[in-house]
């Protein structure tokens, strides 16, 4: 039964969560201070395993931590193994193999040091932060609110995801329902055969009831309200924006002496299309029913994060700033109920 | 040429650049040592665009409830499949039914199996809109090859299955690279030349990803060669009896006399 | 309301109905019977315009819904006058939350957050559904699922609902809340409902009108009365009424028991039906269990269940769904091995054997025979099978063609209609010739004549020496065919004995026929047939 806590009115908006995360993802991107990088980790950790969401993804952060640490191993093996020169105390030298001249001559493997070991961790680090933040923020939501946040303009490729979600437990009693029936067909068939003889079945029938969907989705009025004239309108708008950002990253990639256009026409264009989006949106006339509202605590959030991102942004970077963004990312656990 | 293809087109050019930009970007860039947080930024809208650009053009009804009954049937084989070193069966349903329903089904098919497997499998990473990317080239490129019949076109998609998977691997290893070959002697050169590139990367490649992505091949290729007639045939009736072609919005009906 | 005129629905080749003139008048409930692949469902959806707009086809004529034609708009736009149901409940769901099933439709139809809001408690409500409203829709029971899918329908505040086979896939207390509840929509709420229907013994007591479909392209319109009487298929209610010359034509067992009162003093002094059946020549038993218990984690499935069953008999197993019908026919075929108790077939434990060597003793024929099959045609079906047993081959085609000989061997078994497509599965277990046969709910989706096909087939693999079981709901083919009932609730085995007994002690398993003749122990239109010779 769901308690009070649970009700729609209480409840954070998924999309809070996240603006939380992509803002810190700026402040980790931003930052060059290792310890701020390992408070944003701490705090993120912190949050994500107090107000975690009862959804199927509660323990994405415990794989995200998990998957940090793989990915940091990965990094140190490959900066011992392909790494470059970074002289001092020697922890322990590996053998020395010379690559031939078509893979560019690199020596494998020589001298590890310690100080190597230290950059490596440092530069890596960001990645494993950047892995906890987003395992955080899907450990903080639950997918079925995620998708009813989505955008309008997204409102299709969001009921094909529901539907998905939703067929999902049915194909997988029909693979056992139709595995116990073909086994007691009682056939000789080897393995391969007898997958074909499981899937085929299943997915004929998956694709017998798409139909049948189909037709319980148009009789109940599913399409109803997409208007064809204004989509011309908020489809140009969004051609004009993807050729917008084709140019903007084309200019910032390859060698030209404008500084300041490309980052220009990528604004410009990144506003264009998300103008598109808006209206393709508004084109599609729907309503939602039960939304989740944006309350003052769901508003705080990007906030907080916004204001850690800005700390790191300006690169202030003695301990008062360390401590006060740790605050930051503790206010959570000050204002908000249990259950988020 | 219409909206969506139109989309597709740009969507693909971005989607190539954001995976390949460390081969060619300048040493005077802004962006030489951070390109890859860029893209992380550009990447979720651009998919949004395409997104949105091929539903609202192209999506009938039946399509939907197709597309979320092959992408339900791809994320079954996910949770059902080994999932480790390459053994991935989502390929098989992404590869065939881009082959029969056509280019913008794929891309749809194609992003939306692996977003929906993430949430299925537990949360996002910063990879994921990579990955969505991706798995929309694959169905895209699956969903233009030359049309055959019978037993070449099952040869045909296990060939493309096989050529398929080790693009991905190399698409999703290109994405790692700046993440995790940065400060090594296999790092991506700014400003240099398009061969010592290549050779870095593929030393990164094979000491990372390669070892996924022979597996992948084989197994798919292997999926394909004994399911891929009989799941082809299911879905050409259905697109038969659903007299089912992507077909515009608000369209006349069908067949009345 | 709905009219059709000079309607015909061609798909390449024969119309499927032709010159189609009838109207549909507000409020009325309105049935449509004909055999399967008649076209029934075809006709209930070009009412909304789901055929052809959906599903293909060429449509001469017009059709009309509230004086729109479908021909102009596509069912979307018709949705706030016209709802359809279809025959999966659980193959229409978008979402798998209760409530947010019933907003879906609102949300399409860009209705305002309160509207929504008030009408989904008020459709709850009306459907007795909010003691569900937050389950998961896997987790309910078939007769809820039903509700939630007309509940969906009705929240866009449609005047009309059309039902595709609405009580096929429930048990029949289900099947009588259903109907109900379409009941109260008419007298209550105002609506109209055309619902299509094979199960006629359900439905005909509450109709105004029958749309027949005569499966030659003719489609006739008239009262109950006219067309049960003049129909081919009809239930056993109807037959001996025909059989006794009954006028008027009764529809509901009441009025039939008050024709019945001549009848029943006729048949008091007749002799019992069934006496002189061979039932005290001792059969071979061939399986049997012993106090056999199964459990599903914390769930007791079976208690203690001791049963036997004997060549040449047929046996049907009833209960309420849940009751541990399946799994008892499950335990027979070795997919669950009892906790206690001991299970042999023919002498051997079924969890020793290897499975090749299992089906050669049982064959299990699933709810959804569908499931069995795999190939892209009948006959490759056939000869797989031929090949996997280790048969000579064409045994199955043969077995096949004496068990129905009008199956088109090229066609797809997913384009078989239900009877065709149970045959062939039937042939494809019974083609290694087992001793037992299990069948899992065989009448779901069947009309009257392939009912009374199943049940000769069944006759007849019983008579070569098989011993036949069946979990069945369906009373009048239990009544018809089996010796023997037994009757399971909550895992345990409540009744065991001949049909006649056991039948005639439960006016829950009471065939139509015994309710109208009762305290007689006449159970089926045969009996009465056999009684009236024996008296002349």
């Amino acid at each position: 039964m769901p308690t009070l806590a649970m009700r729609p009115e209480t409840r954070i908006h998924p999309l809070a969560w996240w603006m939380w995360a992509i803002a810190l993802t700026f402040a980790a991107s931003a930052t060059t201070s290792t310890w701020l990088l390992g408070i944003i980790s701490a705090g993120a950790i912190a949050v994500a395993l107090r107000f975690r969401s009862d959804g199927p993804w509660r323990h994405s952060i415990n794989y995200a931590i998990y998957l940090a640490f793989t990915l940091l191993l990965i990094r140190l093996t490959l900066a011992m193994l392909f790494g470059a020169k970074i002289p001092g105390h020697v922890l322990f030298t590996l053998p020395s193999v010379r690559l031939p001249e078509w893979l560019s001559g690199i020596a494998l493997g020589g001298e590890v040091t310690s100080e190597k070991l230290l950059t490596i961790l440092r530069e890596g680090f960001k990645l494993a932060t950047l892995v906890i933040i987003f395992g955080a923020a899907s450990s903080l939501t639950r997918p079925k609110e995620l998708l009813k946040s989505l955008p309008r303009a997204l409102h299709e490729a969001g009921v094909i995801v529901v539907v998905s979600t939703t067929f999902l437990p049915q194909i997988i009693s029909s693979i056992k329902r139709i595995r116990t029936a073909q086994r007691l067909r009682g056939s000789r068939a080897n393995r391969g055969l007898s997958l074909t003889r499981v899937l085929i079945p299943v997915i004929e029938d998956a694709l017998t009831k798409s139909l049948d969907l189909a037709a319980a989705m148009e009789s109940r009025g599913y399409g109803r309200t997409h208007h064809r004239a204004r989509h011309r309108l908020s489809a140009s708008l969004l051609i004009f924006g993807l050729l917008g950002l084709v140019a903007g990253i084309y200019l910032l990639l390859v060698p030209n002496s404008l500084v300041n256009v490309p980052w220009l026409i990528l604004t410009l264009a990144a506003a264009v299309c998300v103008l598109g989006l808006w209206l393709s949106g508004r084109n599609l006339r729907l309503t939602v029913y039960r939304p989740i509202n944006w309350n003052l605590e769901a508003i705080a959030l990007p906030l907080l994060g916004a204001s850690v991102a800005a700390m790191a942004g300006i690169h202030f970077q003695s301990l008062t700033s360390l401590a006060f963004a740790s605050a930051l990312l503790c206010a959570p656990f000050l204002y908000l109920g249990r259950q988020a | 040429m219409r909206s969506s293809q139109a989309s597709l087109l740009l969507v693909g050019a971005i989607g190539l650049g954001a995976f390949s930009w460390p081969l060619f970007i300048s040493s005077t860039s802004p962006v030489q040592n951070g390109g890859h947080w860029l893209f992380l930024i550009i990447l979720p809208l651009v998919l949004a665009v395409g997104i949105s650009a091929i539903s609202q053009d192209r999506l009938d009804v039946r399509a939907v409830a197709l597309l979320g009954v092959l992408i339900a049937f791809a994320t079954a084989l996910r949770t059902l499949g080994a999932g480790q070193a390459g053994i991935e069966p989502i390929w098989l349903p992404i590869i065939l039914g881009a082959r029969v329903f056509g280019r913008e089904f794929a891309f749809l098919l194609g992003t939306l199996s692996l977003f929906a497997s993430a949430l299925i499998t537990g949360g996002v990473g910063p990879w994921l809109p990579y990955q969505m990317l991706a798995a929309a080239l694959v169905a895209v490129g699956a969903a233009s090859l030359p049309r055959a019949q019978g037993r070449i076109e099952t040869v045909l998609l296990a060939a493309y299955a096989v050529v398929a998977s080790l693009v991905y691997g190399i698409l999703m290893d290109l994405q790692f690279w700046p993440w995790l070959g940065g400060g090594t002697s296999i790092a991506y050169v700014a400003g240099g030349s398009l061969s010592e590139n290549l050779r870095h990367f593929f030393l990164f490649h094979a000491t990372t990803g390669l070892a996924w992505d022979i597996p992948r091949a084989i197994f798919t290729a292997f999926l394909i060669l004994i399911l891929g007639k009989p799941i082809l045939r299911a879905l050409q009736r259905v697109n038969r009896r659903a007299s089912f072609v992507l077909s515009e919005r608000d369209s006349q009906p069908v067949e009345i006399s | 309301m709905i009219s059709l005129s000079n309607a015909t629905l061609r798909y390449e080749g024969a119309p499927v109905f032709a010159d189609v003139n009838f109207e549909i008048l507000a409020g009325e409930f309105v049935l449509l019977m004909g055999a399967t692949g008649s076209g029934k469902s075809s006709l209930l959806r070009v009412m909304n315009g789901l055929t052809p707009h959906l599903t293909g086809g060429e449509l001469t004529g017009d059709v009309q819904v509230n004086n729109r034609s479908i021909r102009n708009v596509r069912p979307r736009e018709l949705a706030e006058s016209i709802g359809y149901i279809g025959q999966d409940p659980l193959a229409g769901f978008v979402s798998d939350r209760v409530e947010d099933e019933l907003a879906f439709t609102m949300e399409s139809l860009g209705l305002s957050a309160e509207v929504m809001r008030k009408r989904v408690e008020e459709t709850l409500d009306l459907l007795g559904l909010n003691s569900v409203r937050h389950r998961s829709m896997a987790t309910l029971s078939a007769g809820e699922q039903q509700r939630v899918a007309i509940g969906a329908a009705l929240t866009a505040h449609p005047k009309i609902l059309l039902l595709d086979e609405p009580t096929s896939a429930l048990d029949p207390t289900a099947a009588d809340e259903v109907l109900a509840l379409l009941q109260r929509l008419v007298h209550d709420v105002g609506m109209t409902i055309i619902i299509a229907e094979h199960r006629l013994e359900r439905v005909v007591q509450y109709v105004d009108r029958i749309i027949h479909v005569h499966g030659d392209g003719r489609v006739s319109i008239s009262d109950p009365t006219t067309a049960l009487q003049a129909s081919a298929l009809v239930p056993p209610l109807i037959e001996l009424a025909r059989l006794e010359s009954w006028e008027p034509l009764p529809l509901t067992i009441r009025d039939a028991r008050r024709l019945a009162e001549a009848l029943r003093e006729r048949l008091s002094s007749a002799p019992a039906p069934r006496t002189n059946q061979d039932s005290d020549i001792p059969r071979e038993i061939f399986a049997q269990c012993e106090k056999v218990s199964v459990a599903y984690g914390k769930h007791q499935a079976l208690r203690d269940i001791s049963l036997n069953f004997t060549r040449g008999s047929i046996s049907a197993v009833m209960g309420r769904n849940g009751a541990g019908k399946s799994t008892l026919l499950a335990t027979f075929v070795g997919l669950n091995s009892p906790e206690k108790g001991s299970l042999t077939l023919g002498g051997h434990s079924p969890s020793e054997l290897s499975s090749q060597s299992l089906s050669r003793l049982v064959g299990f024929v699933p709810q959804e025979p569908g499931d069995l099959l795999f190939c892209e045609s009948v006959s490759a079906e056939c000869a797989a099978n031929d090949k996997d047993r280790g048969l000579i081959a064409g045994t199955t085609m043969n077995v096949l063609n004496a068990i129905t000989p009008d199956v088109d061997h090229s066609m797809h078994p997913r384009d078989l209609s239900e009877g065709q497509r149970l045959a062939v599965a039937l042939a494809v277990v019974a083609a290694a010739e087992p001793p037992l046969l299990l069948l899992d709910e065989p009448t779901r989706g069947l009309d009257y004549l392939a009912k009374a096909r199943l049940g000769s087939i069944l006759r007849k693999l019983a008579h070569q020496g098989r011993a036949i079981v069946l979990a069945t709901h369906d009373v009048e083919l239990v009544a018809e065919i089996a010796d023997r009932v037994i009757v399971l609730a909550e895992g345990d085995l409540v009744a065991d004995g001949s049909t006649v007994d056991v039948l005639t002690s439960s006016p829950a398993f009471a065939p139509q026929v015994q309710k109208i003749l009762a305290p007689s122990p006449f159970m089926t239109v045969q009996d009465v047939i056999n009684a009236n010779l024996g008296q002349n």
